[in-house]
């Protein structure tokens, strides 16, 4: 199997990518990030690919774009994380095999969700197994080459419930509320705020958050009645910038 | 290098704040404006002519403070909005001074008409630093604008009454009065904001510095211990297993702390804690779904006793689901292991009485099905509503 793998923890690329040479006889290619990986993947070498989910110099490159004020909603490019790599080895090649390996945190449960509604990745494997060793990377690698779903039980809980409501069918559904939350992710607080990024009128902003808080609430069915639909959304997106910011999900969903 | 990152990122926070506090409050400060005009226009001896003029700039204000509340006011539209409104603070009053009645400006003692007009103007430039501060340093621009607010009453009481007399000058004196007052306050909820501000990202950067310390010397001892432990492989692989779980236990108090907890992070990392240990068969999905914390704290104490329970007494394989019924979310958990007697829900001294205590006062119950096929089977309800969040937090 030639194995891809994009991961920014050199070292423990380094190591996962012996064993699997040693144990298995993968043959393994290491890229530090999507970027970094774009020609390889290009190049369609590759039978499966193995992808971590956020790059830690590329969310600080980004964070500092965002600090000097050089990120705006067009952008040539957002924050780039592993949706761009899956994305990008996905669409054009349908036959090849994507594991996403992570070790599963709060700023990453959107993009979970997303790489399972929306881009149909089926192959989840913890960063962190309970083995300690490359056994269970090694059965989800197989279960992508055999086009067979394996979700780590660390992870699954970070996946949807049958029946329920989509990331796309809800806080993601209209453009206009996408820019708003976009605009939230890169700090704006007040109707104006967000009127001066988006460039829609505060008045046209002070009407979309209550439907906002509304598809939020579909979403996240736990959220209930809120008073201060405003405050809910402005910390949700603060929350879960990374999501929001994401590159390809502005390319998917502009 | 750290501490001026951090200075910056304090005067940007708050910037922020109280950019959030002025935006929304920007219309009052207009309808306060037209309020002042209309009742200058009832109270002061003006022509019928002038009066109307007066009553129109007031209901005018009062639409532009209508305007400013579902769109946006002339502090946050900025240039010419803003420069215009500004202007306002030194026309309105000329107009108002040439528009009252022969012989009667500043002739009460009170202040001079509309005298309080200006102060909306210099309580939001003393609020927002960064009106002004582009073309002067702030302090230079404050007092230019009082000085020259207060410099325009003198000028036409001189040039209207060809004099001051003791009352004019009492009614100009007020009028500054007044114009220093709204500045004064403007300034002291600038610096209560900035108070305020700062005393928050210092007990934030404590209580993170806190956080950070212990998982610090957590791991810190943990890694030591691992070095002590070699060449024993064994014993240094136990010792990475106790280290891992101390950062989990950490990574769970932290995310207890939130006011909503993400449900699948929690399972997430109970779940990882019992891998390798015993087989999950079945794990539940969350997906987006948050519960309050009183809520989460009662799913990971049941999960994390009701796990133990399973690997303590030998099962080898756990079931785990998650549901949501009605207001209710069900946590089922079961094990093929040897299953155990009603009593010991009735035993205070267990975990499962105490859980089944806590679930109580969530409005739920923890309740063990009898005779099932396989070992133990354990459900947990707990209600998600408000209300109960609520008390929960009580």
């Amino acid at each position: 199997m030639r194995i891809l793998l994009i991961e920014d923890h050199v070292q423990l690329a380094g190591l996962v990518g012996r064993e699997l040479q040693q144990e298995f006889g993968c043959t393994v290619t290491h890229k530090r990030d999507p970027v970094e990986a774009k020609d390889a993947y290009r190049a369609g070498e590759f039978d499966l690919a193995i992808v971590d989910l956020l790059y830690e110099h590329l969310n600080r490159d980004f964070e500092a774009r965002r600090a000097a004020g050089k990120i705006s909603l067009t952008s040539a490019s957002l924050l780039v994380t592993g949706l761009a790599a899956v994305h990008h080895l996905m669409v054009p090649r349908q036959d090849i095999g994507v594991v996403i390996w992570t070790a599963g945190e709060a700023n990453r449960r959107l993009h979970l969700l997303f790489a399972y509604e929306d881009l149909a990745v089926r192959v989840f494997c913890s960063k962190s197994s309970g083995t300690g060793r490359v056994d269970t990377l090694m059965e989800a690698l197989k279960a992508a080459a055999d086009g067979r779903t394996y979700i780590d039980p660390v992870l699954n809980s970070y996946l949807p419930a049958d029946g329920v409501p989509t990331i796309s069918d809800t806080i993601l559904r209209d453009q206009s509320k996408r820019s708003i939350w976009r605009a939230l992710a890169l700090g704006a607080r007040t109707r104006g705020q967000i009127s001066e990024i988006t460039g829609y009128s505060a008045r046209t902003v002070g009407n979309l958050i209550p439907a906002m808080f509304d598809d939020l609430a579909t979403l996240d069915s736990g959220l209930g009645r809120r008073d201060a639909p405003m405050a809910e959304i402005v910390s949700y997106a603060s929350r879960n910038w990374e999501f929001f910011l994401d590159d390809t999900l502005r390319t998917m969903y502009p | 290098m750290v501490s001026t990152h951090a200075r910056a990122g304090g005067k940007e926070a708050q910037l922020r704040v109280t950019r959030q506090l002025v935006e929304p409050l920007e219309w009052g400060g207009l309808a306060f404006q037209g309020a002042v005009l209309i009742q200058t226009a009832l109270a002061d001896p003006f022509s019928a002519a002038g009066r109307t003029v007066v009553l129109a700039l007031g209901v005018a204000h009062l639409a532009l403070a209508i305007l400013a509340w579902r769109t946006k006011g002339p502090v946050a539209r900025g240039g010419l909005p803003l420069t215009i409104w500004l202007a306002g603070a030194f026309v309105v009053p000329v107009v108002v001074a040439l528009l009252a009645a022969r012989g009667t400006y500043a002739s009460s003692t009170a202040c001079v008409p509309g005298c309080t007009y200006p102060s909306a103007p210099l309580f939001f430039v003393a609020l927002s630093p960064w009106i002004a501060a582009r073309a002067l340093p702030r302090p230079i621009a404050a007092v230019s604008l009082m000085g020259a607010v207060c410099l325009e009453w003198f000028l036409l009481t001189y040039a209207i009454n060809g004099t001051f007399t003791r009352t004019t000058g009492l009614s100009v004196m007020s009028s500054v009065i007044l114009a220093v007052v709204a500045y004064g306050l403007g300034k002291l909820e600038s610096i209560l904001t900035g108070v305020v501000r700062k005393t928050q990202i210092e007990a934030e950067q404590q209580k993170n510095e806190e956080f950070f310390d212990f998982l610090h010397s957590h791991i810190k001892a943990g890694l030591a211990s691992v070095k002590l432990e070699q060449p024993n492989v064994r014993a240094m692989l136990e010792k990475v297993s106790e280290l891992e779980h101390t950062v989990s236990e950490q990574r769970i108090t932290q995310l207890l702390s939130m006011d909503r907890v993400p449900l699948a992070m929690l399972c997430s990392e109970r779940i990882r804690a019992f891998t390798g240990i015993i087989r999950i068969a079945e794990t539940p999905r969350s997906g987006a779904r948050t519960v309050p914390a009183p809520v989460a704290t009662l799913i990971d104490r049941a999960l994390g006793d009701l796990l133990k329970n399973a690997v303590l007494h030998g099962a080898a394989t756990t079931w785990v689901r998650l549901t949501q019924q009605d207001d209710m979310l069900v946590l089922e958990i079961a094990d093929d292991g040897p299953g155990f007697d009603e009593a010991i829900m009735e035993n205070t001294g267990t975990s499962l009485h105490r859980l089944r205590a806590s679930a109580h006062e969530l409005g739920g119950d923890l309740r063990r099905i009898p005779h099932s096929p396989q070992g133990s089977r354990l459900i947990l309800t707990v209600q998600t509503g408000e209300d109960r969040q609520e008390a929960g937090k009580r």
